[in-house]
């Protein structure tokens, strides 16, 4: 077993400047009667403000300074979303509260290319998500949780360089309370080793049987089982935005990190998404919904930003945004892809439904179709609209016109004959249609081509029932 | 001149240096005679205005035949904001693969401009027809651009009330009708040169049988 641990020290501000749309100068604080810095931006930082400074000492160096109390539960979820992203580099990822995961990444190491290969792409896609981490590879999941908090950014693969590391930590790396803290320091203990080089008895009955049992974990000399994250059945993401928002572009740098935490966990079963959801919450928690569509599934943020931009730009806010949710609706798997050095058959039509996709982005997914013919004798229902790229069976060979109109127009007559942009001569015709007295929608029609002196050509019926009038149906354009 | 010869020089993809002065890269066959001739076939890469003095006067029926031929290949032809229904019987019946075909409705011109220009460039489409309400000179060189890019068959049909004088489309065509023909003028092609009217006839595709 090989530990990596994921740490996210900025987590509690992290979780508000991601969005990209943060406020300059902003601090998040602790909560009572003299509340805390507990992290704060760079600008506030080069203002003078430094984490545990109290706020009202915060606000004297920086009157504009924005402070926000911190929220624990956010900053839980939003592990529990990375979570899911993280599971695309093992399938066994735990949540270490408050601000770690831990990754068993010992199965991983060959598909991703060995260890230093791993690491520097999981630390490359975490920032691609707006964190900064510390990582650290440790053979037990609390020496990998230590190191990481520890600043130390070191593989260690062996127990005896991980005992060797361990030992020169600081003692604060314990999980304790701040009475075991002080007594600790009293008696002139300040690193690991020190503490681990205690008779373990005397250890036990001064600083507790927990403190022991922490050190024994971290060493490996007790098993430390972690809790396998178990991610839920669909996708979804969420995400505050500290200032509100009514820009597309603004909404789209927040909503590309949501993106690339689903691509994340989509690649973690080789599938793709074919309809995902960009929900957008108003200031009065009024909700607009973004929704695109697929015709192929894909993990591809790139495609999938591109679409949502479309969609976006096409989508009326309901005022200004103050968060969003991305959520996978269908997800389907990833055919495996053929890589041959000829573009296949599959590779075009791949490419095809991009387009599709793009423009159904766009215009809506309705004003984007194939057509497919049907076997009704009735001019108006011969044909469907049909899924682009869809076969269609064969039909009978008629002579038919290249437009139809949407709904037949009334001719003119004169003397008689029908009339348009000049005298109709016919040139073929009568065609009798007569059908549908099953459903309702009866069609008892004389068919003809017609052609004026100008030389446009038409499709003109005339009708049985009521009897004489003349109606343009096609154009032979 | 031998048989051979002659069905060789026939062939839309040969190019008579008397004719033009300079060669296009790609082109492919109209299907007509007098159009391969003068034009060289429907040149590919190259954005082509057709002007339809009416409707129905076989402004579709031109292209047809090239629309069915591209429609064997992998690529899509598209249907930009066309007037009407496009009609699925008329269109199998002239040969083409329905399942190339895409329709594609946009409201408004910069959505038809944007999806042309889309599907142009995209290069998954073979043909790409749009009909849209106005055009500029700057959305005709950002489609000429797409048309490049993609090396496909590029038309857009305008209407003759509204023709500028000078436009930068490499390929401009008026079509009318006659009593039994369909007219087709070369107003600007590349290489130059005015070419005279031709005629297609008697009529619209698939009518000659019944004139």
């Amino acid at each position: 077993m090989l530990w990596l641990c994921l740490n996210f020290p900025r987590l509690p501000i992290e979780i508000f400047l991601r969005a990209g749309v943060a406020p300059d100068s902003l601090a998040v604080a602790g909560s009572g009667n003299a509340p805390l810095v507990i992290t704060c931006d760079a600008r506030s930082a080069a203002a003078g403000i430094r984490d545990g400074m109290t706020v009202s000492a915060a606000y004297a160096l920086l009157p504009e300074l924005n402070v926000r109390p911190r929220d624990t539960s956010a900053e839980q979820r939003c592990l529990e979303e990375i979570a899911l992203w993280a599971l695309q580099f093992t399938s066994q990822v735990s949540v270490h509260a408050p601000d770690s995961l831990l990754l068993e990444i010992g199965a991983s190491l060959k598909l991703f290319g060995g260890l230093d290969a791993l690491c520097n792409r999981i630390n490359e896609s975490a920032a691609q998500l707006g964190f900064d981490t510390l990582t650290a590879v440790a053979p037990t999941p609390r020496g990998a949780y230590w190191l990481a908090r520890s600043g130390l950014g070191i593989s260690v693969t062996d127990r005896e360089t991980l005992q060797h590391r361990l030992n020169r930590l600081p003692v604060a790396c314990l999980d304790a309370e701040a009475k075991t803290f002080q007594s600790l320091a009293r008696t002139g203990i300040q690193t690991i080793g020190q503490l681990a080089r205690l008779p373990r008895d005397a250890l036990a009955r001064r600083f507790g049987q927990r403190l022991l049992d922490q050190l024994d974990r971290a060493f490996g000399k007790l098993p430390d089982p972690q809790m396998t994250f178990i991610p839920p059945s669909a996708f979804s993401a969420h995400l505050a935005l500290p200032s509100p928002v009514s820009e597309a572009q603004a909404l789209l740098f927040a909503a590309h990190r949501l993106i690339l935490q689903m691509t994340g966990y989509l690649s973690a079963g080789n599938a793709g998404v074919t309809r995902f959801r960009l929900v957008l919450e108003n200031e009065s928690g009024k909700t607009t919904d973004a929704i695109v569509a697929l015709s192929m599934p894909s993990r591809d943020p790139k495609h999938l930003l591109n679409l949502l931009r479309e969609r976006l730009l096409q989508t009326r806010l309901a005022g200004r945004s103050e968060a969003i949710t991305l959520e996978a609706l269908d997800i389907a798997q990833l055919a495996p892809r053929n890589f041959s050095f000829l573009p296949d058959a599959a590779h075009a039509r791949e490419e095809r439904a991009t387009l599709v996709e793009k423009l159904r982005a766009r215009l809506g997914s309705d004003a984007v179709h194939g057509l497919s013919l049907f076997p009704d004798a009735r001019p108006e229902l011969a044909w469907h609209e049909a899924e682009p790229g869809m076969r269609t069976q064969p039909g009978p060979p008629l002579l038919r016109p290249a437009w139809l109109l949407k709904q037949p127009g009334q001719l003119k007559l004169h003397d008689g004959q029908p009339y348009l942009d000049g005298q109709l001569r016919i040139l073929d015709g009568p065609e009798r249609i007569e059908s549908g007295w099953w459903d309702g929608f009866d069609v008892m029609r004389d068919y003809f081509i017609a052609r004026n002196t100008s030389g446009a050509t038409f499709w003109v019926y005339r009708e049985r029932v009521p009897a004489g009038n003349w109606f343009l149906h096609g154009i032979f354009s | 001149m031998s048989a051979a010869l002659d069905t060789l020089l026939h062939n839309a993809a040969i190019w008579r240096g008397s004719e033009r002065s300079r060669a296009e890269s790609a082109a492919i066959p109209s299907g007509f005679d007098a159009l391969d001739e003068t034009l060289g076939g429907w040149p590919l890469g190259a954005l082509i205005e057709i002007i339809a003095r009416r409707e129905g006067i076989g402004e579709v029926s031109v292209l047809l035949p090239a629309l069915a031929r591209l429609s064997r290949g992998e690529r899509w032809v598209a249907l930009i904001n066309a007037p009407h229904i496009p009609y699925a019987p008329a269109l199998f019946h002239a040969g083409i693969d329905l399942a190339k075909v895409v329709v594609i409705r946009a409201t408004g011109t910069a959505d038809t401009l944007w999806a042309m220009e889309q599907a142009l460039r995209s290069g998954t489409c073979s043909a790409v027809l749009g009909w849209p309400a106005a055009m500029t000179e700057q959305a005709i060189r950002r489609l000429q651009l797409a048309t490049e890019t993609g090396r496909a068959l590029g038309i857009y049909f305008t209407q003759p009330g509204a023709i500028p004088r000078t436009s930068p489309v490499p390929y401009r065509l008026q079509i009318d009708g006659t009593i039994d023909s369909i007219r087709v003028e070369v107003l600007k092609r590349r290489g130059g040169g005015l070419a005279s009217p031709l005629l297609i006839g008697p009529a619209q595709i698939g009518l000659a049988k019944i004139f």
